[in-house]
């Protein structure tokens, strides 16, 4: 029993601060990681597992470890994001695999990159054909870039000198019948007005409202919570019951 | 929405809180009264079993016990488990040491005993 009560508290500390720790570290996206984010990461994980469930070792001791895996994971963003050298050297380079359409065996032999893997990435991306790209570059997260020859790139409104307009972000007014005062205040809208758009949309209490959304060519986009659909679709081929 | 300052506050003071939490066994080691003075009792177990009086000896390693298990609760949370266990086995055989009247042994024993009580913080 007081293993018990040992593991729980331990959880309670690992679970909070590798909360605190992943907010302070930022918002770097899964695929933006190099291979030693992935591995730091990893082993940060593992730290907090062994802080919650190893009661050989006190829990200070492997607390502090988290707290110095994560310091110096700090310390080396803090470094790179400052410091373009010292970025080479700790994330690498970007590796062209693909100049002009010709494949750099040299290359991809030095990142220890096959073939298998460029067709793979390339298909990936909608490429089938190898003679269509006109430049690939693997970056240091993995991923692959590429730059299609410009007779296989999709025609784009400026190649035929088409007139656009301006598409910026929609702001979101309401989610799930809770307006979002401040969204409204920095559009200088009132309640009044929102109410008055969904009374012309023919919503006439607000907690009917699942998501509305003000698009950027002014008008109001509302979803209620009763669909009404006529004809729904069933894409399921299972009765159920569930 | 709290402003930044008193979020930071909060952060900072949950994590002085852990960390209290994991360092309070120095504390709560320490006597709170006659009961829990573990280092008391193990010293006049340690002069009983030198001055070869076992039927003192006897009552100390109680007191010695009954004071530990009061002890073990309170720094159970922040002590290496295998300091805990090294106490708990250490006490059994000093009973039976001074059951059999073993002085070496008993001796050997409360060393270990000092030295592990030590190593709990």
């Amino acid at each position: 029993m007081e293993d018990v009560l040992e593991v729980l508290i331990r959880s309670i500390i690992a679970f909070f601060t590798m909360f605190i720790y992943s907010r302070i570290l930022g918002k770097q996206a899964i695929s933006q990681l190099t291979f030693f984010d992935y591995i730091a990461g990893i082993t940060i994980g593992s730290i907090a597992a062994t802080l919650t469930i190893d009661l050989k070792n006190r829990a200070l001791s492997q607390w502090v470890g988290l707290t110095a895996w994560i310091i110096l994971v700090l310390i080396f963003e803090y470094i790179t994001a400052k410091n373009r050298k010292l970025t080479k050297i700790f994330d690498g380079e970007a590796t062209v695999v693909i100049h002009n359409g010709k494949i750099l065996e040299d290359n991809m032999t030095k990142m220890r990159y096959r073939m298998a893997d460029l067709l793979k990435q390339l298909r990936s991306k909608g490429i089938f054909d190898l003679s269509e790209v006109e430049f690939a570059i693997l970056e240091t997260n993995g991923q692959l870039s590429v730059l299609k020859k410009s007779q296989y790139q999709p025609l784009t409104p400026n190649d035929i000198n088409l007139p656009t307009e301006y598409k910026g972000v929609s702001v979101e007014l309401v989610e799930n019948g809770i307006i979002m005062e401040q969204n409204l205040k920095n559009l200088g809208l009132t309640k009044r007005w929102l109410y008055t758009e969904l009374e012309n949309k023919g919503v006439k209490n607000i907690d009917e409202v699942v998501f509305a959304c003000l698009q950027t060519d002014g008008t109001l986009y509302v979803d209620v919570k009763r669909d009404k659909l006529q004809n729904p679709v069933d894409i399921s081929d299972y009765k159920g019951p569930y | 929405m709290p402003s930044k300052t008193v979020l930071y506050t909060l952060v900072g003071i949950l994590l002085v809180l852990f960390v209290l939490l994991m360092v309070s066994g120095t504390i709560l080691k320490k006597p709170f009264g006659k009961d829990d003075d573990f280092n008391y009792h193990v010293n006049q177990t340690h002069t009983a079993i030198t001055n070869n009086q076992w039927e003192q000896a006897e009552n100390s390693i109680k007191k010695t016990e009954a004071a530990w298990k009061i002890v073990r609760k309170r720094v159970l949370f922040s002590a290496d488990q295998n300091d805990i266990r090294q106490i708990d086995e250490t006490i059994a055989m000093l009973r039976s040491n001074i059951a059999a009247h073993e002085r070496g042994l008993a001796l050997e024993n409360i060393a270990v005993l000092k030295v592990t009580w030590e190593s709990i913080h």
